[in-house]
């Protein structure tokens, strides 16, 4: 197990709170049924299928839905298949490396349900899925941490939109990373925590929670360092 | 301006409002409409365009005019446009493109961003000059099931448009262009949603004989058979029988509205000489009124049949009501069944959810608050300038372009994917 050990390093730029701002874009893609949901997730963007599994964050950042995307809430509550909406509201978006692999992962729960059976059902018209997709703004904060403290101190208050962005967001925008967070303490001698934050699954919680838990996560981490020095 | 708002508006969105406004420092959008007072969108407008100026970003307002007769054919297309079935004749037509073109030649296209409000204006891009503007349209009506042949010929202006706008996705359609979502929005330093006192409050419900040590229902908006307030009489009849409640029917015509007198009619004939119920038809700038109205109520009532969004429903979330409203249009984005209100489809569903809010008032309360502030973060005004900076951002950089825009040291880069 790494160690977080003060170690002398190269100095490393202050982490930049950014946050995204999105205007939504309706698709022509709509789906009806099972079968069309599956070609829609097939054709639609990489932006559609991200905008789909996580703009409920931002809707009401203190709620976890019931099914935690927009996929699963719509086979469960327009097509009442329970089945499927379950597989889909464990699809597993924080291992997945990269959206293709979610697109894949989507596609083969609907494709095997349709190879064992002729689902049939269709929405009544005003019921549909529609794919919409979002235009991303991105934007700083205006905060600079320049020490985990300061890291701290900024996490507790700032725009809640900032931390959607750093913990998903940033996946879709080149140039950011996995989880920025966790880079950062990495680069910063805190092996640990960056461990800890890279390996912390946010699709379980809240936004809002989300966010406690990451003070809770720093503040140890930056305790338990200190106790070591 | 944006500072009125700090102590309501969660204060991040201002500071997102401060940074896109300052890249687009000097630039102009134009809003073109057909009413200043009445409906909707000329009451977003009116707040709208003064705060955008305050910015630093030039605001217009341009409205269209036009006889009666070009009023009554664009109100039958906003009839057809939400589902009903249209008559309209060449004639009619004739009538329309007349008086668009006739306002064409009297309007300056002058907005960096134009953008052009519901089917009145929409054929303006035929006829108007729009040389280097980028011009949008905004539709603040249902139009997920039109009438086929008004649509097509409405669609022929709307595809010349770089995009359209809609509330909802549900309203968008098979179009060429773009199709970006807005939601619209409420004030909450109007008169309208404003903080008022007991004694104001009281002030109106004395006036109009509104007795506040009983339950009251509420429903405001204008007299339009969408709104079915027919059938809110029927389902307050219903509550009646297990409670003692009242029923207030608030509203007015719109400018460009020729058939809300005979709306109103039907509505004073269902109420008959029930004492409990108030149909109030208060002049267009009754703001105070209304507020007051909503603010007095124990349930607030929105049981459309077609909607465009149904902003009263934020209205009535923002005073901390539940609502009990139409499953339609833009009203689910509002109301969350179960969380800050009730969605139901008949006067019987409506009349069910009132009686089970009369009869769980600690419940009603927490409804209320939590509609509170989902209104606080997603409908009111700030979020709505937000949303039109983003659009001015998209025009003025692409809108078929799907790239994310960063923004560093106030300048726009678009981030090559």
């Amino acid at each position: 197990m790494p160690q977080d050990t003060p170690a002398p390093r190269a100095p490393v730029k202050p982490f930049e709170f950014r946050k995204a701002m999105m205007l939504v874009e309706a698709t022509t893609i709509r789906a009806a049924s099972i079968t069309q949901l599956l070609t829609g997730v097939t054709l639609t963007s990489e932006l559609s299928i991200f905008y789909h599994l996580h703009q409920h964050f931002l809707i009401d950042p203190s709620i976890l839905p019931e099914y935690p995307n927009d996929f699963a809430r719509w086979v469960a509550q327009s097509l009442n298949n329970g089945v499927v909406a379950e597989r889909l509201a464990n699809l597993n978006l924080f291992r997945a490396a990269n959206l293709q692999e979610v697109r894949r992962e989507i596609t083969v729960i609907l494709a095997e349900f349709l190879a064992r059976i002729s689902d049939r059902r269709q929405v009544p018209p005003g019921h549909e899925f529609i794919f919409c997709q979002p235009r991303l703004v991105v934007l700083p904060c205006g905060q600079k941490a320049s020490t985990p403290e300061e890291f701290l101190g900024f996490i507790r208050s700032i725009d809640i939109q900032s931390i959607a962005y750093h913990l998903f967001e940033a996946k879709v925008v080149p140039a950011g990373a996995r989880n920025d967070f966790s880079r950062w303490f990495a680069a910063l001698g805190y092996p640990r925590l960056a461990d800890r934050l890279d390996t912390f699954d946010p699709y379980m919680n809240s936004l809002e929670d989300n966010r406690k838990y990451l003070v809770k996560l720093i503040a140890d981490g930056l305790r338990k360092r200190e106790n070591h020095a | 301006m944006l500072d009125a708002y700090r102590d309501v508006a969660p204060a991040d969105m201002l500071d997102d409002i401060q940074q896109l406004a300052e890249v687009l420092q000097g630039r102009t959008i134009q809003h073109i409409n057909s009413t200043r007072s009445g409906g909707g969108v000329a009451e977003i407008l009116r707040r709208f365009v003064p705060l955008t100026e305050s910015l630093g970003i030039r605001a217009r307002w341009d409205v269209i005019t036009g006889p009666p007769e070009f009023f009554d054919v664009t109100k039958a297309f906003h009839n057809a446009l939400q589902g009903e079935e249209s008559d309209l004749s060449h004639d009619d037509y004739d009538i329309y493109l007349d008086c668009v073109r006739d306002n064409a030649s009297r309007l300056a296209l002058a907005g960096d961003v134009i953008v052009a409000h519901d089917p009145q204006p929409a054929y303006l891009i035929e006829f108007g000059k729009l040389d280097g503007a980028r011009a949008v349209w905004r539709c603040h009506i249902d139009v997920s099931h039109p009438d086929e042949r008004v649509w097509r010929f409405l669609r022929r202006a709307v595809e010349k448009y770089q995009a359209a706008i809609f509330h909802v996705p549900q309203f968008a359609q098979d179009l060429s262009i773009p199709q970006l979502l807005i939601a619209p929005s409420i004030d909450p330093l109007s008169d309208k949603n404003r903080e008022l006192t007991e004694a104001e409050i009281s002030a109106v419900t004395d006036r109009f004989g509104i007795d506040r040590r009983r339950p009251i229902l509420v429903q405001v908006s204008r007299f339009d058979r969408f709104k079915d307030p027919v059938g809110v009489i029927a389902a307050y009849r219903i509550v009646r029988q297990t409670f003692d409640c009242q029923l207030v029917l608030a509203g007015g015509g719109a400018d460009d509205d020729p058939e809300a007198a005979g709306v109103l009619a039907e509505v004073r004939s269902a109420a008959g000489d029930d004492p409990d119920i108030f149909v109030l038809e208060l002049a267009v700038d009754s703001n105070v009124e209304i507020n007051a109205l909503q603010r007095a109520a124990t349930i607030v009532v929105q049981k459309s049949l077609r909607e465009g969004f149904g902003l009263t429903v934020s209205e009535g979330l923002w005073k901390g009501k539940p609502v009990v409203a139409g499953a339609v249009g833009g009203i689910p984005t509002q109301v969350t069944d179960g969380v800050n209100g009730f969605l139901v489809h008949s006067p019987e569903g409506a009349a069910f959810r009132l009686r089970y809010l009369l009869s769980h008032p600690k419940q009603a309360k927490r409804m209320g608050e939590r509609g509170r502030e989902h209104v606080r973060r997603n409908f009111l005004i700030t979020r709505h300038l937000r949303d039109y900076l983003l659009l001015m951002l998209t025009c003025l950089h692409g809108t078929r372009s799907n790239s994310p825009l960063l923004i560093i040291d106030k300048k726009v880069v678009d981030v090559a994917r």
